[in-house]
């Protein structure tokens, strides 16, 4: 008996029976979608960890000075010294020094308080901030040059009344090569007699920094640490005045080489009497977390595939005991008991194949219509920074045919073993 | 008859059948004795329940003897495995049943060709076999007609194509005429005839109809599970 003659009659006998085929490949398509679906979203989601873990954001440490706690240990400080006992550890491939600036601004009739600037080492800054356009400040301008995010165009007002307003964008001008008056501290502080008032710094805007994305432009204002300092040693009694220290930084940023040094360099720093930061501990959190949740979605996808094997018996069986007197006169005409049997293998692999086949299909469509969105998206208990960008590879599809294949054939052993045993009798005596 | 001088092609001896599926076993066929020579086209007649497909399904290996042997060219049936039945009935064997039993959802050219696709002939050779064999049988009209769309005569004419398409030494039929009229059960019984003169096929035809065990070379009546009288028939 040829393979292709035992096709043919599986393929006729499901045809016969098409409704009930049709029903068991619907229970093969739930099971190798939700297959399918599951792995994908779990490759999707820990794809764009593998994007995340290899920013430099995960190598960095987020260093600050001796909490005010715990003053006993007070004559640590976060200065050039400690910079560089910092910079020698091993393990470390730079260490990035900054400072923070409260500064009011003006720019024609416009005003802004409580601004932030932050001051870093003008070098550093291409590595920290992306820009849309200009360049990054020079570390020996004469004047201060600043970068700015396009947010901060929106706290430059004329009355109080304009922060009422959630459209207000800021004045229309051309921020690029603007010149942005800057004053050391805020505008209670400048008012008051007593205490000296900041020289004006005519800042120079050679940068925009560039949004995450539309919704939430950056609010971030950035000079050169260098000029920062200066700024902070001028005004020195108006630093004291807002409790600021000129030669300790606020924060230090240190970069590990790899992600795996992350851990033990802050308990090191920790050591040191610093208190220490990094994203690298909420994100392995997190990815244990994501991999104990793809477990469960691969556990949905199983049992679903279980109840379509199920599904697969059942038709399958139901068959065999419907066919028993069509089973009886193939042995009477001379079919061996392994074409029998055989042919019910055959025909419980072919639901298996045109499920797997449909189910594959469908894992497209879903795939096609869940990836529409870009928001932050939580989706079954998982988290995606910019929506859901379903993979589904070349391996996955094949892998899930496969699987619904061989289902089919396990779902139709039982039955076809069934087949192999029914009398011959039934063929004649009816 | 010169055949007679052979060997014959089946032996049964002392085969008893009991069933002992109800409360009260029961001897469905006692010590047959029973000797058929190649190429005879024997009738076995006898009343309802007494014994003639029990009889048949036995010497085509379908069910196990109680006691006795079975002997076909020279194979003893009774002890063959269901694997090697299976072998021994598609090379030795033909088989047609008073209800067709042809497969409803293969053409009547399909299902003439089942036996040859069970050997491992490609579809082009069987096909073209098989269209031959009804071609014979008159039916080169419906080779592409499916059971239910064929007359009973009609659709027992293919049982019997497809019961020698793989020319079988012996042929089994249980009441090839049961469910037709009297027109139709004669064709067939000459059919019968006519395959076991042409192709010597040796043939064991199961009736109630007197009149066409009359056209067989030898009649065997059997009687509460006994051969009872054997009627021998002149050339
Ligand atoms: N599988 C079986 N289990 C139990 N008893 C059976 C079985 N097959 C046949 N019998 C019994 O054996 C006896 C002979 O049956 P068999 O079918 O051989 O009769 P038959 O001569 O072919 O009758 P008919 O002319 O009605 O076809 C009957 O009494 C029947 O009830
Ligand atoms: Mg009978």
């Amino acid at each position: 008996m040829k393979i292709y003659d035992t096709v043919y009659l599986a393929a006729l006998n499901l045809y016969r029976r098409w409704v009930r085929s049709l029903l068991t490949v619907v229970g093969v398509v739930i099971g190798t979608c939700s297959i399918i679906l599951m792995v994908s979203i779990g490759l999707t989601n820990l794809a764009q960890f593998d994007k995340m873990l290899e920013s430099a954001e995960f190598t960095q440490i987020q260093v600050v000075g001796p909490n005010y706690g715990s003053e006993g240990r007070s004559s640590i400080k976060l200065d050039d010294a400690a910079i560089k006992a910092l910079g020698n550890l091993d393990h470390v491939n730079k260490v990035v020094p900054t400072k923070n600036l409260l500064m009011y601004g003006e720019i024609g009739n416009y005003y802004a308080n409580y601004l932030n600037v932050m001051a870093v080492p003008a070098g550093e800054l291409p590595y920290m901030v992306e820009l849309k356009e200009g360049r990054y400040p020079s570390e020996n301008s004469s004047m201060p040059e600043v970068i700015i995010g396009m947010g901060v165009a929106r706290q430059f007002i004329q009355d109080e009344s304009d922060y009422q307003d959630r459209e207000y964008q800021g004045p229309s001008i051309d921020w690029l090569n603007s010149t942005i008056d800057l004053y050391y501290g805020d505008k209670d502080i400048l008012d008051n007699s007593d205490v000296p008032s900041s020289r004006r710094y005519k800042a120079r805007v050679v940068g925009i920094i560039k949004d995450e994305d539309d919704k939430n432009p950056s609010y971030a204002i950035y000079m050169d640490l260098d000029k920062g300092k200066n700024i902070l040693q001028n005004n020195y009694k108006l630093a004291k005045a807002l409790n600021q220290q000129i030669n300790t930084y606020e924060l230090v940023y240190v970069y590990a080489s790899t992600m795996d040094k992350v851990r033990d360099l802050i308990e090191l720093i920790k050591d040191y009497g610093f208190e220490a930061y990094s994203q690298t501990e909420w994100i392995e959190g997190l990815l244990k977390q994501q991999r104990s949740q793809q477990g469960q979605l691969a556990a949905i996808g199983l049992i679903s595939l279980v109840v379509s094997a199920i599904g697969i018996a059942n038709t399958m069986m139901t068959g065999v005991l419907e066919r028993r007197r069509e089973i009886g006169i193939m042995k009477v005409i001379g079919f061996s008991l392994e074409k029998i049997r055989f042919l019910f293998l055959v025909e419980a692999a072919m639901i298996g194949f045109l499920g797997g086949m449909a189910g594959m299909l469908f894992s497209h469509l879903f795939a096609y219509i869940l990836s529409t969105k870009a928001e932050e998206t939580i989706f079954l208990g998982m988290y995606f920074s910019a929506g859901i960008k379903m993979i589904i590879p070349i391996w996955l599809d094949l892998t899930a045919i496969g699987v619904s294949i061989i289902v089919g054939i396990i779902a139709g052993i039982l039955p076809a073993n069934r087949a192999t045993k029914m009398s011959p009798l039934d063929a004649i005596k009816a | 008859m010169d055949s007679k001088k052979l060997e014959p092609i089946i032996v049964v001896r002392n085969l008893t059948k009991i069933y002992r599926t109800r409360k009260i076993p029961l001897k469905a066929l006692t010590s047959v004795d029973l000797d058929i020579m190649p190429g005879e086209f024997v009738a076995i007649v006898g009343t309802s329940g007494s014994g003639k497909s029990t009889l048949l399904s036995l010497l085509a290996g379908l069910e196990p003897p109680s006691t006795g042997r079975i002997i076909i060219k020279g194979r003893s049936i009774h002890r063959m495995s269901e694997k090697q039945l299976v072998g021994f009935r598609l090379k030795h064997i033909g088989f047609v049943f008073q209800s067709f039993n042809l497969f409803d959802m293969l053409t009547a050219q399909e299902n003439v060709a089942l036996p040859l696709m069970a050997q491992g002939v490609g579809r082009q050779e069987r096909m073209e076999r098989a269209k031959q064999l009804l071609t014979l049988f008159g039916l080169e009209k419906h080779l592409h007609h499916k059971p239910r769309e064929l007359s009973g005569g009609q659709q027992q004419r293919v049982s019997i194509a497809r019961a020698i398409i793989g020319n079988p030494d012996i042929l089994f039929a249980d009441e090839p005429t049961g469910n037709l009229d009297s027109k139709n059960a004669d064709q067939i019984t000459d059919i019968l005839r006519d395959i076991s003169i042409k192709n010597g096929t040796t043939i064991l035809m199961v009736t109630h109809d007197m009149e066409k065990a009359a056209k067989a070379d030898r009649i065997i009546c059997i009687e509460d599970g006994r051969i009872v009288d054997r009627e021998e028939k002149g050339l």
